[in-house]
Order: structure tokens, then sequence, then C-alpha cells
């Protein structure tokens, strides 16, 4: 397993610095620049000139150039400077990345137990009225768009009843857990539930097709209660295809909350990346990136060692 | 008791010339009305005065930097006032003429031809005991200037030969020539402790990790007690600001909100205490909350529709005053400003001094419009869209996308030129691309607003050395040249007014843009925040003499 893992981590550098440099090349590309906020009567242009200069953004400086220079920096495991937020880029990220994946793993945990759970209950009562509804809810949950969902979370429940924060991870001037977890709730909600439908459903399917094989049929004639052979023998295989998804949804979490940080206020990577994009700031957008592209990796490597462990058929090789 | 009493102090309050104003509100929202500013909400008993309290304000952007010169944010702007105030506070008075000034860490002043002789108020300190000084203020000045600093406001110091300490607390600005505006060049820096930002060099103002720390010394009436990155941080009063008795409110807590929908929700919800500019379509939920105090006065800004006078179409002036003539700027108003924006025919706004109050907006009359385009050739197609010489009478209208009220007006604009033979394809753009195409010279049409200075200076926007900048609509007129190059160094008052009134007289004559609106400001402030007043010039100017009365504070 050792020698597969290390395989697969240096491929993912490989991998990463491609992804670098597609995304530094996508943001030079497309029209617009850092600088059109500078807008003001009373800047002239030479300043605005010299401003961009001093960002690398002089007339005689191209894109290949500071590309050159910004590997250089990555090499040096420097991540650059925000022109936006004129701050350090790895100080953004370490302000932001525990903020998301905080976010994100509570939504995954969300989205685990309740779309395991639903799926269970589906496949168990499979054709009863009870596997219509929880089929119905979960079509419509899953099939809401997420900026939607969190919109109407938002209206409900912090403006109209007024029973959880709008926005934030906090109160003013409050670090409290009890307070967190009040902020978390409806980010964690909108962007956990309609995963945990999508969940459910895979779950029934899969727990449907294990419960007619011939090993499950051999449990229940030894005489074993219904508790054990559902969840100590067919939960076993049938939540393999589940945890594969566990893995993909990593990163699906991840970009699916820069809607989610957007509209809930919550100082995320989501939010620190809609307005990198928005403000061509290049170095952030990249720095992202390859925070992505390595939660991507590690989310697949993870989902292939989880496959071995869960199922001693599988070897890693 | 006493809401009659309070509204007829208020008029009487508000009906200093030029400062206009008003209050309305029947069982909801009180409206606080003025032409530059609003007087203050005086529902409160002298002996209410009380210091302590929270308040909680939010800030579409986290402060780009707490060093003023490298930060570029308006937001930002707004907190540094706080923490650095300026020598000199303009005032909300340029109706008359260009505006006066009160003082602030400078008490003292005196214009002798190109030198102004400056005297900082002897009791301003800095938040950690060393008094402010000259030397301060030659380092500013020095470090605007800075090339490795690269502030994208140093031109305001263009004219700014030298500063001269004379001692501790007097110093002598020097300018290279004699103009209107020197007072005004003189303040528009704020002055930082030499001692504390002087340890590091210049050449590495950009990469200093840790200015929200140096921020807390200040010569303002707040301070920084913390700071959470595009969260919150919170300003406690500045024990040694020279004014014993304010602050008022002793924790101001300041919270990164980016979305404006978000804010008015959180302050629907009681999340936040205050807004910046509210939409006029939410204005109406604001007047129903009888907890909620709207601010309203004429926005220094104005939109407008910009039309590329190299552009074969808008080349001819008279074309553009038929797309004047067809678009209804009154619905414009009407319907997306509820009455919160007025019609406008000048680029030098309606409050500004110069303006020529006596130049009407060209009136909506399609038929006028359309009698033009005829006689400069223009004939109906066989699908109804005019031509001429073979080509159709069509363009994109262009504007940043996301921004509800332009898409609006684009669509506005659209159909009542659709009705002329005129198609007008709308073309949303990230402003960050407008922006680029517009100094390129690349669009045809747009839908744009500029907020401008109380300075009278058009040379970014209309002068032909700006095509290239700001003069997006590359509007080439050498008169124009001419008036602007005199009227902006202009120093009798009488004959700069009459540059302007020409300037404005060739604008309104050849319509480089069509100007549609002046919006107003629309600010609201919860109820429980007395004493406050809101201007154009600085919308937190006299926060620090916000008050929370005792039962109503956090």
């Amino acid at each position: 397993m050792f020698a597969f893992v290390v395989r697969r981590l240096a491929w993912g550098v490989f991998i990463v610095f491609g992804v670098v440099t597609l995304t530094f090349v996508a943001v030079e590309s497309v029209p617009g620049n850092p600088f059109s906020g500078l807008q003001s009567p009373k800047m002239t242009k030479e300043a605005i000139d010299r401003y961009k200069a001093s960002w690398g953004y002089g007339p005689d400086k191209t894109g290949w150039d500071r590309y050159k220079i910004y590997m250089e920096y990555l090499a040096k495991g420097d991540l650059g400077r925000s022109v936006a937020q004129n701050r350090a880029v790895s100080s953004m990220l370490r302000d932001a990345i525990p903020n998301t994946l905080k976010l994100t793993i509570a939504a995954l945990l969300l989205d685990l137990v309740l779309g395991v759970l639903l799926g269970v209950i589906s496949a168990l009562r499979q054709h009863t009225r009870t596997d219509n509804v929880l089929t119905g809810v979960s079509l419509f949950l899953y099939s809401m768009p997420g900026f939607w969902l969190s919109l109407m979370l938002a209206l409900v429940f912090a403006v109209k009843l007024g029973w959880l924060p709008r926005y934030g991870i906090h109160s003013p001037e409050e670090t409290g857990l009890l307070d967190y977890l009040q902020h978390l709730i409806l980010p964690c909600v909108a962007l956990g539930v309609a995963a945990a439908a999508s969940t459910a459903r895979f779950q029934r399917s899969a727990l449907l097709e294990v419960i007619r094989m011939d090993y499950i049929r051999t449990a229940r004639a030894k005489g074993l209660s219904e508790r054990t052979v559902v969840w100590k023998h067919a939960m076993r295989n049938a939540l393999l295809p589940t945890i594969t998804l566990l893995g993909l949804y990593l990163p699906f979490l991840f970009s699916g909350a820069i809607i989610t940080e957007s509209i809930f206020g919550w100082p995320g990577m989501g939010q620190m990346t809609i307005k990198a994009i928005t403000d061509r700031d290049v170095h952030v957008v990249t720095a992202v990136t390859i925070v992505g592209t390595t939660m991507v990796l590690i989310g697949s490597l993870v989902a292939d060692i989880l496959y071995a462990v869960v199922d001693p058929r599988v070897r890693l090789s | 008791m006493n809401k009659a009493i309070i509204l007829l102090a208020l008029l009487a309050a508000c009906g200093k010339e030029g400062q206009g104003g008003g209050a309305a509100g029947a069982g909801g929202a009180i409206e606080i009305t003025g032409e530059m500013s609003t007087a203050a909400y005086r529902d409160f008993d002298p002996a209410d005065v009380a210091r302590g309290g929270r308040a909680i304000l939010p800030l579409l952007s986290d402060v780009d930097s707490f060093n003023p010169y490298l930060s570029t944010s308006v937001d930002a702007d707004e907190v540094h006032g706080l923490l650095w105030p300026l020598p000199l506070q303009e005032r909300a008075d340029y109706h008359k003429g260009p505006p006066s000034f009160a003082p602030r860490l400078v008490d003292r002043w005196e214009v002798k031809g190109k030198t102004i002789a400056m005297h900082i108020r002897e009791d301003a300190v800095w938040s950690d005991g060393v008094p402010v000084t000259s030397k301060d203020v030659e380092f500013s000045a020095r470090a605007a200037k800075d090339p490795d600093v690269a502030w994208p406001n140093s031109s305001i110091l263009d004219q700014i030969t030298r500063v001269e300490i004379v001692d501790d607390k007097n110093y002598l600005l020097h300018y290279s020539e004699e103009y209107p505006y020197m007072l005004m060049d003189s303040k528009d820096w704020r002055i930082i402790p030499s001692h504390v930002f002087g340890k590091i060099p210049f050449n590495r103002w950009k990469g200093y990790p840790d200015w929200d720390k140096v921020a807390h010394v200040v010569s303002g009436p707040y301070k920084v007690e913390s700071y959470k990155h595009n969260e919150e941080f919170v300003l406690v009063p500045n024990d040694r600001y020279w004014d014993k008795e304010l602050p008022r409110i002793s924790r101001v807590v300041f919270r990164v909100i980016n979305s404006q929908q978000t804010q008015f929700d959180a302050l629907l919800s009681g999340g936040i205490d205050a807004m910046q500019a509210v939409k006029p379509k939410d204005v109406k939920r604001v007047k129903a909350r009888s907890d909620l105090v709207l601010y309203t006065f004429l926005s220094r800004s104005y939109g407008y529709a910009g039309w590329n006078c190299e552009h074969w179409i808008f080349r001819d002036p008279e074309v553009r005053r038929a797309m004047t003539l067809a678009i209804n700027r009154k619905n414009i108003v009407e319907a997306l400003f509820y009455g919160y924006a007025q019609e406008a025919a000048s680029p030098i706004i309606s409050s500004m001094w110069a303006c020529d109050r006596s130049i009407k907006p060209w009136p909506f009359d399609r038929a006028a419009a359309a009698k033009i385009l005829a006689e400069r050739g223009w004939t109906k197609g066989p699908d109804g869209v005019l031509v001429k010489d073979g080509k159709r009478f069509e363009f994109y209208i262009s504007y940043n996308a996301g921004n509800e009220i332009r898409e609006q007006i684009v669509q506005l604009a659209r159909s009542d030129l659709r009705e002329i033979g005129v198609l007008a394809k709308p073309r949303p753009l990230d402003s960050n691309v407008l922006s680029e195409n517009l100094q390129k010279g690349e669009e045809e049409a747009w839908v744009w607003g500029w907020y401008v200075a109380t300075k009278v200076d058009e040379k970014p926007t209309f002068h032909s050395s700006s095509i290239g900048g700001f003069n997006y609509c590359r509007w080439a007129n050498p008169r124009i040249d001419q008036l602007i190059d005199t009227g902006r160094i202009e120093p009798d008052l009488e004959k700069a007014r009459a540059i302007w009134k020409e300037f404005q007289a060739i604008f309104h004559r050849e319509q480089p843009y069509t100007i549609l609106y002046e919006p107003r400001s629309i600010n609201v402030a919860h109820s429980r925040l007395k004493n406050v007043e809101m201007n154009s010039i600085d919308i937190y100017d006299n926060l620090p003499e916000w008050f929370i009365p005792k039962g109503l504070q956090k």
C-alpha cells in the first residue's frame, strides 16, 4: 500500500503543476485586470500606471513574465500576494481553509448520516408509503438548486422566524462554541441536505442489490436477527458505492460551498474564490486551485484506501 | 408629544440655505432628508446624551490595508477617517462655491500666495502618547509620493513641491503654482505617525503583513482593538483623542458582509445597526418599521448612457442628441428609483456650485428624435430598423453584469429606442472587462455612473488628453479642452462659473453622454442611535458624536 500511496502522490505533484499552469494562463487570458476598481477622478493615469507596475503589471511586463515570477515564488513555497486584499495569499488561506473545512466536514457528516439512514429505511421498506415519501422528498431536495435552498433557509429561519443567525461564523465579539454551532446550522443544512438526498438514493439501490444476494439469504437461514443481517452483513457491501461517492464528494462539497459561503457570509474558500475571480486576483485564484486539486487527489486516494479496508478482496497495487 | 414639535424643530434646523431637508413618517420609519447632508434627528433630550453602548456597522469588503497609503478601497477610507482624521474636514457646502473646511488635526491655516501655513492643534497626540508634529506631516507627504509605495491618489500632491517644517506644530506647504484648490489638496492625505510607520522602509511596505497591529497608534477618536480578517474588527475610544467628550459610543464593531442584500436582511433582523446605500425598492420595507430612521440626500454621483464619439453612428452630435430625446429618463427615475433620483442635464451635478441650473434636461420627445435621424439620412428598413448607406442603426449597449438597476435601465432604453427604429442590443459584461474595454474605446454604447469629487475638474472624463483613460466616450473638442484647462485653475469664482457654464452648454448641445439621473443616497440607522447626521462628503464624519441612551445600550 505504501508504494501505491507514494506513486499516487508523485503523480499528484505533476497534476497540480499542470493545473496551476492552466489556471494561471486562463486568468491572464480573460479580459480584465485586478485594477479596474481604480476609477477615481482624483487618480491620474500616471499614478495608476505606477501602482500597476508596483504589482508587476507594468507596460514592460507580460503574462509570461508574471508566470515565471510566480513559479519562482511557488518553488520557494510562497503562494504570492493578493492585489485586491494587499495581503500574502498563504495568510488568506490560513484563515479561510479551516472555516471551509469545518463547514464541509459538518455537511459531509450530515450527508453521510442522513443519506445512509434514509437510504436504508427506504430500501427496507421498498414500495411502501414510507419509501414513496422518502423517494419524493429526496428527489425534491436533490433537484433544488443550492443557491435557492440557501436563500429559502435564510429567509425562513433567519429573517422571518429569527431563530438562527443570517450570516457570518460568529455573532459580534462572540467566540463561544454554541454561538458558532448556531451559525453553522443553516449553511451546513444547505450544503449537506441536497447531498444527503443523493446519497440516500445511492444507498437505497446498493442495499436493495445486496439484500437479494445469496449470502444474505444464508445469513437469514442461519437464524441471525434482521438487524445483524442488515447492518453487519449487507451494509458492509452496500456501503462501498457510498464510500466512493464520499471520496468524490469532498471536492464537490468544496465547490458547492462557493455559493453557500457567499450567501451566508461564511469567510471561507468559497467567498474568497468568488472575490478573487471577480477581481482577477491571479495569485489567489491559482492558490485556491492548488488547494482544490489537492483535495480532489486526496479525496480519491482516501476513497481507494477505504475500499481496501472495507472490502478485503480489493488489493492496492 | 412631541412628534409635531420635533418635526417643526427639525424642519427649522434643516431650513438653512442649501441644506434643505425635512422629515416625514407616519407610524413607520422617520425619513430625514437634505440636499447634500441631513441634519441630526433630534428626538432626544440633551440630558440623554450618554457614553457607552455598542454599534454594529457593515462593510461590503474587508479593509484592504490599515496603512492608508496602501489602501485603494472606499470602505477602508471611511474606517481610516475614524483612526487618522484629515488635517481639515471638507464641509458639504459645495453648492455656493468650492467647499469650506472645518478644523480637525489642523486648527489654523493661512493661504499666502503659493504657500499655505498650517498649525497642528496643540493637544493632538498619538494614542501612544507621542505628540503629533510637523515631522509626521512631512513623513506622510513623502510616503504619499514615494514610487515604492505607489499610492494611486498621489497626484493630489503633484503641485506640492515641499513640506517645510517650521517647528513641532507649524509647517508650510509650498506649491508650484497658485490655484483654487490648494487648500483641498493640502488635506486629502492622512497624517500617519512617523515614529511607527517610519520603522518600516517604504520599499518593504507592500509586503509588510502587520499593518493592523500598527493601526493601534492613531490620532482619531477610535483605535483598533481587535481584527479578524474578512469577519469583523472592533474600534474602541482612543483615550488620548483631543476632544475629551468624544467619542460617545464605546464599541463600534464593523462586520464584513459582502452582499447588499445580506446587509439589508441583517438590518431588518437586528444584526446590524445601520446601513448605507439601501436600494430604492427596499425603502418601502424600511418605512414600515418604526425602529428605523431613513437619512437621504443627493449623492455626489450621476448615471449616464455613454456614446462612443469615434463610432461611425455616434460621431454625429445630432444623432447623440436624438438618442437623448428618445430615452424616457423620467420613466427611469420613477420606475426604478421610486422617486429617489432626479433627472439631470450636466456632468457637473446639480448640487455643485458650478452647475448651470438654467440648462434643463432635453425633453422626452420621440417625434423630434425621429425627425433628427430622418434629416441625417436614416430611413426605415424592411424590418423597421433604420438604415443608412446600407448599414443598419444597431449597436451593443453594455453594462456591468449583476447591476440590477443598470440592467433595467438598458432594457427600458432599448425599448424606447426600438420605437424610433434603433436597435440597441444589451450586453452584460463583467465590470472588470467593461472598464478595460471602455478605456480601449472598444464599446459602442454603455450605461455607467460616476462618483464625482467636490473639486470641479472635468479633465479626467472629457479632456481629449484623457482618451485612453477615463474619457470613455472619446470626446475630443478643442474648445472643451481649452475650457477645462482654464476652468480647473481659474481662481476667480465668477470667471470659473462662466467657463463651466460654457462647458455645460457645449456638453448639452453635443451630448457625448445622455445624463440619465442623479440618485439620492439612501441610508438607514436604528432609532436607538441618536444624533446621527449624514453627508455626501464623509458618511461617518459625525459618528464620534452618535450616542445610545443608557436605557437602550446593549
